[in-house]
Parts: C-alpha cells; structure tokens; sequence
C-alpha cells in the first residue's frame, strides 16, 4: 500500500519539478519501495554481467587454468590474429551472419503471422489447441529435435517419401549431406520449433489494442484484412521494434546446438558458424583464450549493430531502446 | 492489502537467498570425504587393520565411457572391497563430450578425487589437476609396483612423475578367441551364400560385396547397403585409419612407425590413402557405398548394422559392441558379422591384433585438492584390487559360483556359468562391469598360466562357440575367429596414439586441423564423379600441405624413440 501511495505522489512531485542532489534524494525516498526491490536485480547484473568481463583479460594472455593471475602469460593479440588470419574465419563469419539473418527475418515473419492468425479466431478451443501445438516444440531440447530433423529429412525419411510419391524428384536426396541446403533447412527448423514460441508476446502486443478502434473500423465499412492491416500491424509496431534492434543486437549469436547436431563434413561449409568454431579449436582443445576473443569479438560487432539499429529506429520517428 | 506487501518481502528475500546460495563457496559438497550414514552399520564387521570402522565415501568421475552411475558398495565386489579397505566410491560417467566436460572441471578447478579423464589427460596434467603418485606408490602399494614394474618408466612424464595408472600391465601374451580390434566385417548370411569365400585382399573384399549385393538388391524388403562406415564426431579415424591397416600396421594412431628407424611419418598424405579413397571412390560409382556414411551420427550407424541391410564395413570391435551383441544374442546365426583381415596386396602381413603394448595413458589419476590422508586410502584401495588374487575376482569372479578349477589347477566355466557371466544385469550386480576394466589390471597371463580374461582361455572360448559359430569355424577349417589373422610383431613403442600432445602446440592444432580437413574433403572426394578423382585428391593434397604435420611426426618421433630406448635397457 505504501508503495502505491507513492507512485501516486510521484506522478504530483514531477509537476513540482525540482532539482539538484536534494530533489534526487527527495525522490529516492519517495521511491524507495522501488529501488530496494531493484536491489537484487543490480546485483544479479553486477555478478554476472560484470564481474566477467575481467575475464577478458584471458583472450591477451596464454591462458592456463592452473596458474594464478600474475603468473600467466601475455601474448597480446596473438588470438586475434589466429582468428581472423584463418582461411575458415570469413566462411564462418559468413555462415553465421546468413544463419543469423534467416532467423531473423523467418522468425519475425512466421511469428507475426501466426500472431494475428491466432487472434482472427473465434473458436476458443481451436485458438487454444492451435496454440498450445504451435509452442510445444520450444520445449523440446535441440539433441531431441536434431534427431527428429535429421531422421525426417534422412533419404528413406518422410521429406522423401512425400516428394518421390508427388513426383516433384526422381530420386531421393540426402537433405543434409548437401551444404547448399543447410541455410534453409536450418531456418525452418528453428522456425517450427520457435514460432508458437515467438508468437506469445506479439498476441500480448495485440490484446492491448483498444478493442473499440475494430468495432468503429467495422462499423466504417472496413474489411477484416483492412483491420489487419491498418489496426493490429500498428498496434503491434512499438513492440515490433523494440524486439528487432535486441535481436539485431543479437547477429552474431546465430545459435549453436542446431548447427552443431546437424552438421557434418558434407555440409560443413555453411553450418560452421563462429560458435561451432570456438568450440572446436577454443573450448575442446583447451584454449580458452581463444574462446575469449572470439567472445569479446562478438561483443563488439553486437554493439556497432545494437547502436546503429537504435539510432536508425529514432531517426525513422520510431523511438528506440533508450 | 498488507499480505501483498509481505509477498513481496518473500520473494526478495528468496532472491537473495538464492544469490547468495549461488556464489558461496560450496565447499561443503567438495570437502575430503563425507563418512557414509551407514557407517555406524558398517563398524560391527570392521577387523581390519587399515579402517577404523568408518566408511569413506569419494567421487570417481569415469570419462572412459557412458554407463550407470551407481555407488560400488551396491556390486558384490565394489561390497568386498569395501570391507577389505573401508572405501567406496560414487561412480560417475561421462554423458556428452569429453573434452567439454573435463574442460568444465579445468576451468573451474574443482575435481571428484579420483578421475580418469580420458583423451582429456594430458590437459588435467598440464593444468596441474593431477597430483604426482610416485611417493605414494613407492609408500602404501606394494602391489601396484609389483604388477606394473616393468611399465614405471614409461608410466613417467617427462618431469619423472607418475600421474596416472593405466588399466591392462601386460604379463605374456595371450591370443584373443575373437576379434576385439579393427577388421573388415562381413555377414555371415553372405559368405554362406557365396560358399565360405576368404576375402584376403581389398579388392577381394569388395568383390564379394560387389557379387552379393548384384545378386540381392534387398534384404528384407529394404535396399541393401553394400558397405557403410562410422565417421561421427570423434570416430571419424573409423574411415581414415584403413590405409594404416591395409599396408600391414597395428592401431598406432595417425602415423605409420618405421620397424627398423623408428621414425614416425603421417600417411594422409600418401598413396596408400590415395588408394583407399579411390577404391571408395569407385565401389561409391557401382552403387555399393552407403550415401549416408557422412551424415549418419554413431546411433543411426549401429542401428543400420542390426537391421542386417549392412553387407561390409570396416571398424573396431569395440566400437560396435552393442549392435554385434544384439545380433549374436537373437536367433539368426546369419545376421553376424565375421571379421578378416584384409590388406592391400597379397603379400603384405596383417597386423590387426594389438602387439604387447603398454598404453600409459589414459588412466586414473588421484586429483588436487585430495587431501594426505584420502589420498592414502584411495592409494591403498587401488592397491587392494592390484593384488593377485583380487585380480582374479575382478576377472574371473568367485570359484565355485563364477568359475571352476580342473585338477590340473587350469580355470573353466559350466555352461550356465559362461550364459550367467555374459548377462549385463548380472555383471552390473555383480560388478563385472564396473571393475573390470579401468582400474588397476594385468593383461595375458597369470603366474599359473590361466589368461587373465575369461574369454581368451581356451577352456572358456571354446565353450562359448554357439552352433552357429561352429558353422563357420568348420567351414573356414579354424579353431578360433582370429586363427586368421596374423600373429603382431613386437613394437616396443606400440600403441604411438597415447603419447601426449602439449595444449596450445602445433601437433595438437595439427590433430584438430587435420579432422576437419578430412571431414570436409573426404565426402567431397569419395562421392567425386571417378574422372574428378585426381583433381579432387591434389585439391585434398593442397590443403594438407599447409597443416603443421612434420611438428605432430616430430612429437610422436621422439615419443617412439624414447619408449624404445626404455624397453631396452
């Protein structure tokens, strides 16, 4: 109760507007309730957010686990230059911003889609049973659904039993012995296993759109795809944006279990991204500097584009992040 | 409203509880030993000398291999030894990659007492996890420096210390009844059908595919794959070692050792692998070679060979283990495997058997952290089971109800005894499973001449022969499966595969290098049309030149040359 009270003398004092070290503290004490419960929360952001990057003191040194801080060797950027001396680097840094962008794109897409699909349903029950199938596979862990991805798309699986009996191939295909494939493949996996996922917040964004802008559409003449189109596309456009520039921020972090479960030698051109790579020759042969900088690598390049994808969102009139 | 209020009091305080929780030290869980609750049960029947009526309890982590995590007090033997010394173990195996999980432990520090860490040895030893046993063999176990006298030098790391035990001391050499390395397998319905033939060269081999899979499209209402292959993950030497075995060498690992320089070279860039890819090549053109071999993960693999589409593959006995025992165990005599061993040429003498080796690592170390007194116990338990007659039990099992000894002391089993022996619920209960291999063992013979493992004394092989086997031992006018092969030659040096690679060294980028490049070429080349064969391989050939390979020959040179050196004297 008393933190209701509160924000109620907040919403006063602004009016009020004072400044300086005394009104700050005016208004901590005001807002107390809030900021204690914001305590673990610093905390929690402080330990595991912060206090990590100090490791990152490993991706300069020859990083070995048993010797203490000072006794470790420093080698400058001799990680760095392994990285992007490497012939495969480019190929990987290729793979994983494709990888990336089809997510991206399909994951914005289907889920959008299946958004305003799930609210253009009258029947409860079926809206329900439509939903609940469509998250379900979020819950299955990747080694789970790479076993079922690959038995589905293996020559005697069903892709090719259905396609041979439409008579769309002449033979049966080796769906993931052909990188070519990979990229597309991958992407609608993760779409299948993430779409109802996906969808959740977007039906949130819609429930909050003012159910009497539909009725005075309806009553102007509107069609239901002109309702579509004109109220829950923008209702949902706040939600929409916020959610790209995080995941733009995210580029680099095109996943790892998929691509690890499905590739293979034959495909291993365009399913080798820049977390397979560290876990090969940083994580398993012991070289945790390397893992570092690829770490710290990949940190830069999300900043340039979470920034960059902020800033163009507030030149467009749309509002950023911050 | 009040109770709202407290809610939230709750759940902060549940946040940090769980904060703190999370970054307090958890020394409690790490601490020496924790005295088992039954210890108290325990003291009445404690006579020994060694324990004071109470039970240690201490994690052994077992990276060697999956399996069942269980306490060794719950097996007959794990109980036996307990009494004896007072100790038990928590055992716990790997689920997952090895590398991840021992890295995991590196990183972090913090080690179970005692832990075999597999191909991940050299790092835990370069990370300083392991602690030196010299002092502590040299003190409490007589039994360990008897039994492995002959080997302490080469148990040594270059600093002279001793960090880990390896299981298998060998002490004489006893033949094997069946094949328990590489070969080349074919079903038994085939060489039936095609009346016994014996395939000895490449080409041999493959004909016989080639006339059988003509002549049966299918088996069982599915396409018949003539030859398959394991390339999963880490077991993609299953396609790549054969060049290696086709000129006539043991399992060395990724080189070939000179018998008389003792110089160790790399054979991925030779003819000799020239000449495999090329015969996978064409028999892949003929249709015989399975177009999911690079694709298919080691459980598709060993599914496919139980279904018995499979006519050929290659690989080590112990990789297919399971899929081999599901076959043997169900009705069909036909839907086995037979190995051979098949080389390049006539001409050239197999050596698929192991040779008398000494494989010092992996094996299992006492870890940091341990303190004096554990290590001592642990020490004293692993001596307990390096003791002659604990050998036995740990092998053979209890006389009268797991073996028998004829009048002229040779050991055998009844009949029942091999059916009940071979049972994986017994072994598990019994603890066949669990101590059998990876702790402190002998290999060959014992002092009075029985073989150390049930299965290669003769009494017992021939007992386990079923009427299938008989067929074809008939048929093929041999006693046992591996009177084909070849008796090995003596390598000092052998196997060159368990000399340690130093992290962050050209031979260890060498290894890694390597296994993608074959991974990523070898498809390319095998499925290549046969006119594109020779611009693939030097495209292969290219590639290869850039690896740092003469650093790993070097590495395993002097790693020969040193065993060598220290047998002779």
């Amino acid at each position: 109760m008393q933190s209701e009270s509160s924000i109620k003398t907040k919403t006063m004092s602004q009016a009020d507007d004072d400044k300086g070290l005394k009104g700050f503290l005016k208004k901590c004490k005001q807002q107390q309730a809030l900021l204690w419960m914001t305590v673990p929360f610093v905390i929690w952001v402080f330990i595991f957010k912060y206090l990590p990057v100090w490791g990152w003191t490993m991706a300069f040194q020859d990083y070995k686990p048993a010797l203490s801080f000072t006794d470790q060797e420093w080698v400058g950027f001799k990680h760095f230059l392994f990285l992007f001396t490497d012939d495969r680097f480019l190929g990987v840094l290729r793979n994983t911003l494709a990888q990336s962008l089809i997510n991206l794109v399909l994951g914005f897409i289907t889920a959008i889609t299946l958004a305003v699909l799930i609210n253009e349903l009258s029947n409860m029950k079926f809206k329900r049973v439509v939903q609940t199938i469509s998250y379900l596979p979020h819950f299955l862990s990747w080694v789970v659904a790479a076993a079922l991805v690959s038995s589905v798309l293996s020559i005697e699986g069903i892709v090719n039993e259905v396609l041979m009996g439409l008579g769309l191939i002449d033979k049966e295909i080796l769906w993931l012995g052909v990188g070519e494939y990979f990229w597309g493949i991958l992407g609608a996996a993760e779409t299948w296993k993430n779409v109802g996922w996906n969808a959740i917040i977007y039906l949130a964004a819609i429930s909050m759109i003012d159910q009497e802008q539909y009725e005075a559409a309806k009553i102007d003449g509107a069609s239901r795809i002109q309702r579509i189109l004109h109220i829950t596309i923008p209702g949902m456009k706040s939600v929409i944006i916020v959610l790209l520039i995080m995941n733009i921020g995210y580029i680099l972090e095109a996943g790892f279990e998929p691509q690890y479960l499905l590739g293979n030698g034959q495909n291993v051109e365009y399913s080798e991204n820049i977390d397979v790579f560290v876990i090969k020759y940083g994580i398993s042969m012991f070289n945790f500097s390397l893992a570092t900088a690829a770490g710290m690598f990949k940190t830069v390049i999300s900043f340039i584009f979470l920034i960059a994808a902020n800033s163009l969102s507030k030149k467009m009139g749309q509002g950023g992040l911050y | 409203m009040d109770w709202k209020k407290n809610v939230w009091l709750l759940s902060l305080l549940v946040a940090v509880c769980l904060l703190i929780a999370a970054c307090s030290d958890d020394s409690e869980e790490t601490g020496s030993s924790d005295s088992d609750s039954d210890a108290t049960e325990e003291s009445g029947n404690e006579e020994n000398e060694e324990s004071d009526g109470e039970i240690y309890t201490y994690d052994f982590f077992d990276a060697s291999g999956p399996g069942e995590d269980i306490n060794t007090s719950e097996t007959t033997l794990g109980k036996m030894f307990e009494e004896e010394t007072g100790v038990n173990f928590d055992i716990e195996h790997i689920v997952g990659d090895v590398n991840q999980k021992i890295g995991t432990m590196i990183a972090s520090g913090e080690y179970p007492e005692l832990l075999n860490a597999e191909q991940s040895t050299d790092a835990v030893i370069d990370a300083g996890g392991f602690i030196p046993l010299n002092d502590l063999l040299e003190e409490h176990a007589p039994n360990i420096m008897e039994m492995y006298g002959p080997y302490l030098e080469l148990m040594k790391r270059d600093d002279g210390n001793i960090y880990v035990i390896s299981s298998g001391a060998a002490h004489d050499f006893a033949k094997p009844a069946n094949v328990e390395q590489g070969a080349w397998w074919i079903k038994r319905d085939v060489l039936k059908e095609l009346d016994y033939p014996k395939p000895e060269t490449l080409d041999e081999y493959f004909d016989i595919i080639e006339e059988y899979t003509e002549a049966n499209p299918q088996i069982d209402g599915a396409d018949t794959i003539g030859f398959t292959a394991l390339t999963h993950d880490w077991r993609f030497f299953a396609l790549s070692n054969q060049p290696m075995h086709l000129a006539g060498y043991p399992n060395d690992g990724g080189i070939f050792v000179d018998m008389d320089t003792h110089e160790a070279t790399v054979y991925n860039n030779k003819p000799e692998t020239e000449r495999w890819l090329k015969k996978l090549n064409e028999i892949n053109s003929k249709g015989l070679f399975d177009q999911e071999a690079f694709t298919q993960n080691y459980d598709e693999y060993l599914a496919k060979l139980t279904t018995g589409r499979v006519v050929g593959f290659f690989d080590y006995r112990w990789q297919v283990g399971d899929a081999m025992n599901t076959l043997q165990e169900d009705d069909d005599p036909y839907n086995d495997y037979m190995a051979f061993p098949v080389v390049f040429e006539e001409g050239v003498k197999d050596q698929y058997l192991d040779p008398i080796g000494f494989t010092a690592s992996p094996g299992m170390g006492i870890t940091t952290g341990t303190s004096e007194e554990d290590q001592i116990r642990i020490i004293k338990y692993l001596d307990h089971i390096a003791k002659e007659e604990v050998q036995k039990l740990v092998t053979w099992g209890i006389e009268g109800e797991t073996y028998e000894v004829g009048d002229d002391g040779r050991y055998y089993r009844t009949e029942e005894q091999i059916e009940q022996t071979r049972s994986t619920e017994f072994r598990d209960e019994f603890g066949f499973s669990y101590f059998e291999w990876g702790w402190p063992r002998m290999n060959g013979l014992y002092e009075d001449g029985n073989a150390v493992e049930p299965p290669k004394q003769p009494e017992v092989a021939s007992m386990m022969y079923d009427d299938g086997d008989k067929e074809f031992l008939e048929a093929y006018d041999i006693e046992t499966f591996t009177e084909l092969f070849s008796e090995p030659d003596p390598r000092p040096w052998f196997p060159a595969w368990d000399t340690p690679i130093e992290t962050g060294s050209q031979a260890q980028l060498y290894e890694q290098q390597l296994d993608d490049l074959m991974k990523r070429k070898f498809p390319e080349i095998v499925f290549a049309d046969s006119s594109d064969f020779d611009a693939q391989w030097s495209s292969y050939l290219d590639e290869f030149e850039g690896l740092p390979y003469e650093e790993y020959e070097e590495v395993i040179t002097d790693s020969v040359k040193r065993k060598v050196e220290l047998v002779e004297q």
